[in-house]
């Protein structure tokens, strides 16, 4: 559970992060058929700032993290990102993607591209960069996530922890302002968390704003900003994870954390 | 050779089993075994026995010696014979470009090989013919009568390898390549619009009307243009049919459950006396575009179908990654979607195209002659009266060498499919 432990921990200094809100999610409400996953949630997010969601399965924090995308379209409520208000406008969805970078748990690399054409495919055909300099920027983030070799591979020929570092390095080759990570870990073996988890501790270093929906607590102290648990569709607790994990407010985060502490 | 040592370890592999199972299942097992056997072989000798001294024998093979020509490119004038041939050495030297281009060495190879043997059928058939005197006299004939062909034939295979090598050369840099790509398809483009200017003339060449062309010639000008047609008509109905556009989608479930639900001689007849009424006044097309609209209008809702059932195995989490990484619509179906969609329904796709190919002898019926045509017109002239068992039998060799050919390339394109075809699940131990 605490596979960060190991790993040295330098906090990101966090007086070079401002104080400008980039993500406000104002009541946001969401329902699948007649199951209520999202019943009125708010929340906003600083440029620069870490927010590991935490929370029991159907609790609705994936659900939540996916309508800031709008890979599902909310019911009601508010949600803006980077000054964009999403609605059903297209322009304004398409706009908003590009600026805000997607890992999920089951990786969704494009099995049909190699490693190196996953991560140019966006960046050539959405921002129109030439070739030569998608693949810089492309090897460039490989090396960044330490699997420079294997550029021409296909991702079936991969580890999972591979994987999922490509498909970190495919969100950020966007140059997004804003990363969302769905249970990046999830899907892993025990043995591999780490080396996604390493990957995503830099890039919070690098003062990206990142919302991870996780289990990994050793991740959530290490490096979270600020610690919220969700349950049936609503924020529970929201503090800074010193606070949160040694004194948590409400009976259900206590609950929660026995459960999994 | 290696298909031999394979073939010959399958052998070995399924005596092995049957002395397995005759050991655990007994001598009544055997006995029944060996009945059986006995029987099939017997029935297979009487149909060996029987078709071999009907073709060696009573058969008359100078119905299709003496019509060869029109086999293959039906009443195309004689004089303007070289035009049909020019068309084949564009065709053949184009597949070895491709084949160069896409650095399929394998595929290559079964093309070339493939598409040799298929031009060497029409000569073989005199050597057919002379079997009745002496093998060797029909061999000597063979030689000195075709040594035109042969050379046209091996001027073909240089075509190809040129084209093979020139492309392959051409590819071996990327930036090089992507450029070749889309020189490549004007190229295409260009090569058709070539092939069809040859065949029907104008431009100083005298004009030769479809309604002359036959044989081969039509039967792979119909199979070519109605699958070149159909496939990106069946992947749009496909795309339709999901659309969230109610209009669009009626349109592509209306279009492939008719299709689909009407047998493809009404469609055909539908093409053949519908197709004017609906077009404007006074613009009658060939018969021979008529043909083309409704093979490519029946091959395109079955290909719809299975493009349907490749966009099924494409799992979800691909639309999420697309769209996350800011691909649109569109976008997210061309680069993502489709192409693993389409990848999954070449199996199926390739089945439908080799049906159409032997489907078009069905535009007899609006009286184009395509090989079959051919066949019943040979088998009546004076000459060779009521030989229908010999012409039939030779368009029956045709057809099977082409799908032959088709099945197995297909075999072959969905090879490379399935090895890069993984679930981009976690892999099952660490590599890195």
């Amino acid at each position: 559970m605490d596979e960060l432990a190991a790993v040295p921990v330098s906090q990101a200094p966090t007086q070079s992060r401002t104080s400008d809100v980039i993500i406000e999610a104002t009541g946001v409400t969401k329902s699948f058929g007649d199951f209520q996953a999202l019943s009125g949630v708010t929340m906003s997010v600083r440029q620069g700032e870490v927010v590991v969601i935490l929370g029991p399965s159907g609790s609705g924090k994936s659900t939540f993290v996916r309508t800031l995308n709008r890979l599902e379209p909310h019911d009601g409520g508010r949600i803006v990102i980077d000054g964009i208000a999403l609605t059903h406008d297209v322009k304004d969805i398409e706009a908003v993607r590009r600026e805000v970078g997607m890992v999920f748990q089951q990786f969704n690399l494009f099995p049909h591209l190699t490693v190196l054409e996953n991560i140019t495919l966006a960046p050539i055909h959405v921002r129109r960069w030439p070739r030569d300099k998608a693949e810089q920027v492309a090897r460039d983030l490989l090396d960044q996530v330490h699997i420079p070799e294997q550029a021409d591979k296909y991702p079936g020929q991969l580890s999972g922890g591979q994987q999922q570092r490509v498909a970190i390095a495919r969100a950020l080759a966007m140059q997004p302002k804003i990363m969302l990570f769905d249970e990046p870990t999830s899907a892993l073996d025990p043995e591999m968390i780490k080396e996604v988890l390493e990957v995503m501790q830099d890039l919070a270093q690098t003062g990206m704003t990142m919302i991870v929906v996780t289990h990994e607590v050793g991740f959530a102290r290490a490096v979270a900003d600020r610690v919220v648990l969700f349950d049936e569709g609503t924020i529970v607790e929201e503090a800074p994870p010193e606070i949160f994990f040694t004194a948590p407010k409400h009976e259900r985060t206590k609950r929660f954390l026995a459960q999994i502490l | 050779m290696s298909g031999l040592t394979r073939a010959v370890e399958g052998w070995r592999e399924e005596w092995a089993t049957m002395r397995h199972q005759a050991r655990l299942r007994g001598p009544v097992w055997i006995a029944w075994q060996v009945a059986l056997s006995v029987a099939a072989l017997g029935l297979i000798g009487l149909v060996v026995y029987g078709l071999g001294a009907w073709a060696f024998g009573a058969a008359d093979w100078t119905v299709v010696a003496a019509n060869l020509r029109l086999f293959s490119v039906g009443r195309y004038p004689a004089d303007e014979i070289w035009r049909p041939a020019t068309v084949l050495a564009l065709v053949t030297a184009m597949s070895g470009w491709e084949a160069g281009r896409t650095g399929r060495a394998a595929l290559a190879r079964f093309f070339g090989g493939g598409l040799a043997v298929l031009l060497a059928l029409p000569f073989l058939a005199p050597l057919v013919s002379g079997a009745s005197p002496s093998m060797a006299a029909a061999f000597a004939a063979f030689a000195g009568g075709h040594i035109a062909q042969l050379a046209a034939l091996g001027a073909l295979a240089a075509a190809w390898w040129i084209g093979a090598r020139a492309s392959a050369w051409a590819s071996t840099n990327r930036p090089r390549a992507r450029r070749l790509e889309r020189a490549s398809l004007v190229g295409y483009g260009l090569v058709v619009l070539a092939i069809l200017i040859l065949l029907r003339g104008g431009g100083g060449l005298e004009r030769v009307s479809p309604s002359d062309w036959g044989g081969l010639l039509l039967t792979l000008l119909l199979a070519a243009f109605a699958i070149v047609l159909s496939f990106p008509i069946g992947v749009l109905l496909a795309l339709g049919r999901r659309s969230s556009l109610p209009l669009v989608r009626w349109v592509s479930v209306a279009w492939i459950e008719v299709i689909r639900g009407v047998p493809l001689v009404t469609v055909l007849y539908m093409a053949s006396l519908l197709l004017p009424l609906v077009l404007p006044e006074g613009w009658n097309p060939e018969n021979v575009a008529k043909a083309v609209a409704g093979l490519t209008a029946f091959a395109s809702a079955y290909v719809a179908e299975d493009v349907r059932g490749g966009l099924a195995a494409v799992a979800n989490g691909q639309y999420d990654a697309a769209k996350a990484v800011g691909l649109g619509t569109v976008g997210m179906y061309r680069l993502v979607v489709l192409p693993q969609a389409i990848r999954a329904a070449v199996p199926a796709i390739a089945g439908q195209f080799i049906s159409l190919f032997k489907d078009t002898a069905l535009v007899l019926i609006i009286s184009l002659r395509e090989l079959l045509g051919i066949a019943i017109v040979a088998a009546n002239q004076p000459a060779h009266i009521g030989r229908f068992r010999e012409t039939l039998a030779f368009i029956a060799i045709i057809y099977f060498a082409f799908t032959a050919v088709l099945s197995s390339a297909s075999r072959r394109l969905e090879a490379p499919a399935h090895e890069r075809e993984r679930d981009d699940a976690p892999a099952p131990s660490p590599k890195g």
